[in-house]
């Protein structure tokens, strides 16, 4: 069920009125079921994924939490006895215990993950060493809906929970829902249990004005992702579909064209998510800042896919750097006088294997694992240039300041940033470099006049309409980044204001939206991630 | 202050559902320009429904019978309800539909639809299924000819589907918001043109001619519905040389219409005794008749329908001649323009 | 200047390892990247192995654009349009001697080869077969896999369709059409 058919839009409906309907206290069980019914219309065949990974992981956070409850308790018995080493032993013991559970919970469902997601990939791969043609290898495992999702988010989960940062969730059904909320299904963002739990099972009264600001943002993101995103990507895949025609300055165009599509889509399809959760008075994390106004790619990086970004630094890097056998290695190594080396082997280290691990999740292809290791690559370079930078800024102290060096620096990180991501569309590394020397030396301007973007698949108006709307989108930037909500500031205007707004948006939504006969039906980007 | 809230929720309500309505209005295609055969069924609605035959189908009846010719020498009052690529489901809702209004002494439904079965298309479906009024009949024939990319919804709240018109309006869509001028004579399709029929290929061996068996139940649904509400059913084949009729198709209409003692009539394999000349009486080469055609083809066949169905001629009746005397000034407007466009053309 | 011999080197190792990892995807990537783009690939290698039909020389397979029929095969004077109702396109009837194909306009209203059916037995398929041959000389040149529909044998190679219809033993009609149609 596609976020924008007709269908969702019926299922979120009904939902709704049901929600709103019934005592509070069984709100938690219809979104259960509505998330079971959700995840059954994109094939009862997947059901037994997240049905695997929901049971497995509860035995083992019942696990992990029984442990540590008979620790507690044995600990409080022979509080006398234990001498404080004892104690310790004892503890540790119990820790290796809890530890194997997680890492078998931990195997067992990346096991599910990597098997599915890419498997293909590396049975291909292998198999090519040895010299077997990728087709007899091929084994064709259709992707679960937001497996990728789910299985963070309950890893993550038990990850905490292993750290005893809560106790866990004793109800088998209130934690299945915890893994199979619908909305955050279809593309994130991946949710810490602390904040989420809360939300999901205590009742919500209906609050008209909770309700309004949802459905609100509901329409924003339908907005971006079927009146931007949509249209746009029309043009994008007639240019990464035939790199060898559309070379040169088309492929500055694509580039630019995906950058708007890939945030336009995602962060337009957050905005649903978030926004039919918050008119159900559920709140989910922000996924989404802003991120084509960072100055640096170390900026964008903290406001583009946070929830993800956060999950590879709270469960992969930190668990790394801070490792004792690399903090022992660090330790060596600064003994042996090399310092610097010293300094860096544990961050370098911990910040490729997470570059590395996100451009895998990306995608199963070598065009995403290079997309990750150039991230991680280019984040270890701006920050050993980070002295350069300083005494850079020491000598020009206005520069930090000054707006038309703001810019620069935003536009220079946007192209970097929409550079890089030249590896999602093209169809191999090769044709990302070739593309990418072409742009340059085969560079034409008259392509911006003399009809060739009206040979893409786009016509005049769609440019006008796409026009229009960035504009709009990048004043509501504007005025968030200003730490304001536009969407308060709407509400605080008299009734005819709030009409043509929000009644506005609507149509716009309704006529320039590219769905329907016509428009292909375009998947949200980030689905079967 | 209560009324007042009642009152902005009125007023709020009123003019979405009103601007609702007047965009999706603006979006919908007009049919005036080209294709006008996209207004033939909604054309029925503003008729006086007083008619003594009913023709049903695709393009073999609205191109090739002139209701004025029946009118005129028959005394026949004859109305054509059928639509591009009309498929056989659709020509049974549509006959639902009409009995609403009517009951006509005679349906002449015309089979080529029936063998054929060609797929649904989008483009068709809407100029059949948007021209009809909403009733039990609409919707049911919605949910039968549907194509897989197509929603029930979309039919609902056509602006759905025309939205992306938006950027494409043209005057038309301006001049024909709220009305139609009229593009047929009581669904007949006029061409004045022509263009002799040559090099029409033979049809192909099939390698199995039964007539599918959902589409034989159609037929079957029509011939009940008239059965019960007594009216004369006449299936007819029309002179059309292309798609091709395959002898075995005919047979299987045949043999339908001896077991439920009906006429059929072949008149293609009658083309020379209506007097048809394939080189002057066809505007695309085969496919369907031009005016000169048309009138001679309904000469004939009104004979046939006078005859058979004993059709009394209703010449004289003051309010049905009235109103086919101002038919009959359009029909002759309508050639004269078509005409004077070819003579300008040449 | 050692701080930046380190920083210089790890650099350079970082951009060798992504190099080495691009030189290594560049080749097998084609073949290998995942579901998406293994759907489409396959596609269109199959498109080029399925059944072909040869006229002077050149292949034509149903799907091909009627532009670039005539372009390989040239005009012909024997064409018989036929508009569909209602402006929609027009399907053309092209008869070369013993040849007839018909072309249709497809989804963005471009006239396609939907059908390519052979006449007489002056001609033949590329592999032999012509029209009042038997059924032995067809399942001696395609095999007993194909299926069955009245008279009608159907044989079926990446997206063509190649329909024998056979009356007492003796081959009426030879046609390729698209098999998804």
């Amino acid at each position: 069920m596609s976020i924008t058919s007709y269908s969702f839009l019926l299922f979120a409906g009904v939902l709704f009125i049901l929600y709103y309907l019934i005592p509070r206290r069984f709100q938690w069980i219809l979104l259960l079921i509505a998330s079971y019914v959700f995840y059954c219309f994109s094939g009862v065949r997947y059901l037994g994924y997240i049905l695997a990974t929901t049971v497995f992981s509860y035995i083992v956070s019942m696990k992990i939490w029984d442990l540590k409850r008979r620790q507690d308790a044995r600990l409080k018995l022979k509080k006398d006895e234990f001498s404080r080493e004892e104690k310790k032993a004892y503890k540790a013991s119990v820790k290796k215990k809890q530890k194997a559970w997680l890492v078998a919970a931990l195997l067992f469902n990346f096991g599910i993950l990597g098997i599915i997601k890419y498997g293909n990939f590396i049975v291909s791969n292998v198999g090519s060493l040895f010299g077997a043609s990728g087709d007899d290898l091929f084994f064709h495992l259709a992707l679960p809906l937001g497996i990728s999702f789910y299985t963070f988010q309950t890893m993550g989960y038990l990850i905490d929970l292993y750290r005893g940062e809560y106790e866990p969730e004793r109800n088998f059904f209130k934690f299945a829902l915890f893994v199979s909320y619908f909305p955050q299904l279809i593309q994130g963002p991946i949710s810490r249990f602390g904040s989420l739990s809360k939300d999901l099972y205590t009742g919500h009264a209906f609050d008209g004005r909770q309700v309004a600001s949802g459905l609100q943002r509901m329409l924003y993101g339908y907005f971006k992702k079927m009146v931007i995103a949509d249209r746009i990507i029309t043009g994008l895949t007639t240019i990464s579909g035939d790199p060898a025609t559309y070379s040169g300055t088309f492929v500055l165009v694509g580039m630019i064209f995906y950058a708007i599509d890939l945030y336009m889509d995602f962060s337009g399809g957050i905005d649903i998510v978030i926004g039919l959760s918050q008119a159900l008075g559920i709140t989910l994390p922000e996924n989404f800042k802003r991120p084509y106004f960072s100055k640096s790619l170390k900026d964008y990086w903290h406001r583009w896919h946070i929830s993800l970004c956060n999950w590879f630094k709270d469960y992969l890097f930190y668990p790394i750097s801070t490792s004792p056998a690399m903090l022992a290695r660090a330790k060596k190594m600064k003994a042996a006088g090399h310092e610097g080396l010293s300094r860096r082997f544990t961050v370098y280290t911990a910040t490729m294997v997470v570059w590395l691990s996100t451009g895998i999740w990306h995608g199963a292809s070598w065009n995403f694992v290079v997309w990750g290791l150039l991230n991680g690559f280019f984040l270890l370079l701006s920050q050993e240039l980070e002295p350069a930078y300083r005494r850079f800024y020491e000598r020009f102290p206005r520069l930090e300041k000054n707006a038309l060096w703001n810019a620069f620096r935003i536009v220079r990180t946007f192209l970097f940033v929409s550079l890089l991501c030249m590896f999602d569309y093209y169809d191999s590394v090769s044709t990302v470099i070739r593309s990418f020397i072409g742009m340059f030396s085969s560079f034409r301007l008259s392509v911006f006049w003399d009809g060739s973007l009206l040979a893409i698949g786009l016509t005049a108006a769609d440019y006008w309409i796409l026009l229009v709307s960035l504009i709009l989108v990048f004043v509501v930037s504007w005025f968030q980044e200003k730490g304001r909500s536009v969407r308060s500031l709407i509400a605080a205007r008299a009734l005819p204001v709030r009409v043509i707004a929000w009644y506005g948006l609507f149509l716009i939504v309704i006529l320039f939206g590219a769905y329907g006969i016509g428009y292909d039906a375009t998947q949200f980007i980030y689905n079967q991630f | 202050m209560k009324a007042k809230k009642i009152l902005s929720v009125v007023v709020v309500t009123v003019f979405v559902i009103g601007t609702l309505y007047l965009l999706q209005r603006l979006v919908m295609p007009k049919y005036m320009d080209d294709v006008v055969e996209g207004n033939f069924i909604a054309e029925y609605y503003n008729e006086e429904k007083d008619h003594d035959v009913i023709f049903l189908g695709d393009c073999e009846v609205y191109e090739n019978f002139s209701p004025l010719v029946l009118w005129e020498e028959y005394g026949i009052n004859s109305y054509i309800r059928g639509s591009a690529q009309q498929l056989v489901s659709q020509s049974y809702y549509i006959l639902e539909d009409t009995l609403r209004y009517e009951t006509p002494d005679v349906v002449v439904f015309s089979v080529l639809a029936v063998p054929y079965n060609e797929a649904p298309r989008e483009s068709y479906n809407r100029m059949t299924l948007d021209g009809m009024r909403w009733s039990l009949s609409k919707v049911n024939a919605i949910r039968d000819s549907m194509t897989e990319e197509e929603s029930f919804l979309d039919y609902v709240f056509p602006l759905l589907r025309y939205h992306s018109r938006i950027t494409e309006l043209t005057a038309d869509d301006f001049t024909y918001l709220f009305h139609r001028d009229l593009v047929s004579h009581n669904g007949y399709y006029m061409r004045v043109d022509s263009l002799p029929a040559e090099n029409v290929p033979e049809g192909r061996p099939l390698g199995d001619y039964t007539i599918d068996a959902a589409q034989m139940e159609y037929l079957d649904k029509i011939r009940t519905l008239c059965e019960e509400k007594g009216i004369q059913l006449v299936l007819v084949k029309a002179p059309s040389l292309y798609p091709y009729w395959y002898d075995e198709w005919d047979a299987q209409i045949t043999e339908y219409a001896e077991e439920h003692d009906l006429l059929y009539v072949n008149l293609l394999a009658q083309a020379d005794e209506a007097g048809l000349d394939f080189q002057t009486d066809t505007y695309d080469g085969g496919l369907h008749l031009n005016l000169s055609g048309a009138e001679k083809l309904s000469r004939y066949f009104g004979a046939i329908l006078q005859d058979h169905c004993g059709l009394e001629s209703r010449r004289g009746e003051e309010a049905l001649e009235a109103a086919w005397q101002e038919k009959t000034v359009w029909y002759e407007e309508d050639k004269a323009r078509q005409e004077a466009e070819i003579a300008a053309g040449e | 200047m050692r701080k930046k011999l380190t920083a210089c080197a790890f650099a350079l190792t970082l951009c060798l390892s992504a190099l080495i990892a691009a030189g290594c995807g560049g080749d097998s990537n084609t073949s290998t990247t995942g579901a998406g783009s293994s759907e489409t690939t396959a596609a269109a290698s199959t498109a080029d192995e399925g059944f072909y039909f040869e006229l002077e020389g050149q292949k034509l397979t149903p799907g091909m654009a009627q532009d670039d029929m005539i372009s390989a095969i040239g005009e012909t004077d024997n064409v018989f349009s036929a508009p569909s109702c209602a402006g929609q396109g027009t399907d053309y009837t092209y008869t070369y001697g013993s040849v007839e194909i018909v072309t249709v306009p497809n989804a963005d209203g471009v006239n396609e080869i939907s059908t390519i059916a052979l006449r007489d037995d002056l001609t033949s398929t590329p592999e032999g077969v012509s029209l009042y041959m038997t059924t032995a000389d067809m399942t001696a040149a395609y095999g007993e896999d194909y299926t069955q529909s009245g008279n009608a044998y159907t044989y079926v190679k990446g997206n063509v369709k190649l329909s024998f219809i056979i009356e007492n033993d003796e081959i009426t009609s030879i046609e390729y059409s698209l098999a998804t149609a």
